[in-house]
């Protein structure tokens, strides 16, 4: 409100000024200011141009000061509403970042030994078809992780790894051309290509699961990608103890959406172990991140992530009896 | 170089066959299919920005807005990171205006970039947190358009 009255005045004021200026400049006929007054032929020009005298260019200065101020507090002014906010579009494609992001900003934070975060080998196969989106899931993210490590050989072994639960899942033959090129940019160690192509690879499972009218599975392998993410970036953030690293950890609204996607799945499709796991994990991990800023992420967040998504991706990917 | 060229093209390909981004809610029939045209100039700028190291997400963001009816979509940015959003416009002589909002909702300072039919917003995201894209007419008729977005 206040902003809007001072926005006003200032805008106000500053057409008033240069109204004035122009209609008394019409109107004059001595000197080049404004006729009317009594100032002389000024001493100091401005741009060359004769008749704006001192008085005239501190004014002028003045205007365009104002004009600045108008002009950039329109900038402040411009802000969606929460409303606004909560009615834009979330797709998952876009709205849910790749892991390369956020490995991308994990290494500006300090630079970790990708290596390090590598998992022992999981199974390939699962009881649940639930249980096998979501180990899916991070699979696709300990791609992204060999290949921050640039492995070539590990890229490629996941590879194969994806191609499998993808073909458990119905979907193995859309993705099997891209298990061929995942494996010849890694011979190549192209990694900017890999990381395309990762994406490019979930992408297509997704779409194979959506078009089996299988949303359920679409959403628990961006939940499962995400939350093995959320575990790596976490053991980053606590190896480097930067706060710029932790900060990168404040998901909340990120972490509340992943969940309001399970909110939407048929009530068989919930009450199924594995997705209520999820609901848990992610409802946890929503409760740590709530009412802290970014800047705010200290080590007792970093660790309660830390704890909560590795217990869940160990729990999933445990050999079943 | 011609090699680069040739990768950072067939890293595009997806995106020129690409169907509407999926969502586990059925596709809104609303939303029309970008038209190849528009896609196909956003290769262009895609390819320009991926020699320059950033790389491209595997889904566009297509609509249409109307004077009045600006389009929004929620992403994720994580600070530090560089993002470019880039639309391509049909009618080529339709002007629009992309704003990139933050967390809280205010608009963040961007590079912006404008030419005939197309329309770009450059940020690097200085918080980690849930942003906002805009895209509205800047007068004119309605229009088609395509979102390409890029970081580093």
């Amino acid at each position: 409100m206040i902003e809007a009255l001072l926005l006003v005045t200032v805008v106000g004021g500053a057409i008033f000024y240069l109204g004035r200026r122009a209609w008394l400049r019409l109107r004059g006929a001595r000197g080049s200011c404004c006729g009317g007054c009594p100032v002389g032929p000024p001493k100091i020009g401005l741009a060359g141009r004769p008749g704006r005298g001192f008085s005239a260019k501190k004014m002028h200065t003045a205007a365009v000061f104002l004009l600045a101020m108008a002009s950039g507090l329109s900038v402040v002014a411009a802000q969606l509403t929460p409303k606004q906010r909560a009615g834009a579009e979330r797709i998952a494609a876009l709205t849910v970042p790749s892991p390369t992001e956020f490995f991308a900003a994990i290494d500006k934070a300090g630079k970790p030994d990708w290596m390090s975060f590598y998992r022992e080998p999981v199974p390939t196969t699962y009881s649940t078809r639930s249980r096998t989106a979501l180990n899916l899931g991070a699979l696709v993210t300990d791609g992204y992780v060999a290949v921050e490590a640039q492995d070539g050989q590990q890229v490629k072994n996941t590879g194969k790894d994806i191609i499998a639960l993808a073909g458990a899942l119905g979907v193995g033959a859309d993705v099997l051309v891209r298990g061929k090129s995942i494996a010849d940019f890694a011979d190549q160690n192209d990694w900017f290509a890999l990381r395309e192509e990762l994406e490019a690879t979930t992408n297509e499972v997704r779409r194979g699961m959506i078009a089996q009218r299988d949303e359920a599975l679409a959403s628990l392998i961006t939940a499962g990608a995400w939350l093995r993410a959320l575990e790596v970036g976490s053991r980053a953030a606590e190896l480097s103890g930067e706060d710029k690293a932790a900060g990168l950890l404040h998901q909340a609204a990120l972490v509340g959406w992943l969940r309001g996607e399970l909110q939407l799945l048929p009530e068989k499709v919930r009450s199924d172990a594995a997705v209520i796991q999820t609901d848990l994990t992610l409802a946890s991990l929503e409760e740590t991140m709530q009412g802290e800023t970014a800047a705010e992420f200290g080590e007792k967040r970093v660790l309660a992530v830390k704890e909560t998504t590795a217990q869940f991706i160990a729990t999933m990917a445990a050999k079943e009896p | 170089m011609k090699i680069s060229v040739l990768l950072a093209f067939a890293a595009i390909l997806p995106l020129l066959s690409a169907a509407q981004s999926p969502s586990p809610e059925p596709p809104p029939p609303a939303i029309p299919l970008a038209p190849a045209s528009l896609r196909v100039r956003l290769a262009d700028l895609g390819t320009a920005l991926s020699n320059e190291g950033f790389k491209m997400r595997d889904r566009l963001w297509s609509g249409r807005i109307a004077s009045g009816q600006p389009q929004r979509l929620a992403v994720n940015l994580f600070r530090g990171n560089h993002y470019w959003f880039c639309a391509a416009l049909e009618p080529v002589d339709g002007k629009a205006k992309l704003t990139v909002f933050g967390p809280d909702g205010l608009a963040v300072e961007s590079v912006d970039h404008q030419e005939p039919g197309l329309v770009a917003a450059g940020v690097t995201a200085e918080t980690t947190g849930q942003y906002f894209l805009q895209i509205e007419t800047a007068g004119g008729p309605a229009s088609d358009f395509c979102l390409l977005y890029l970081f580093k």
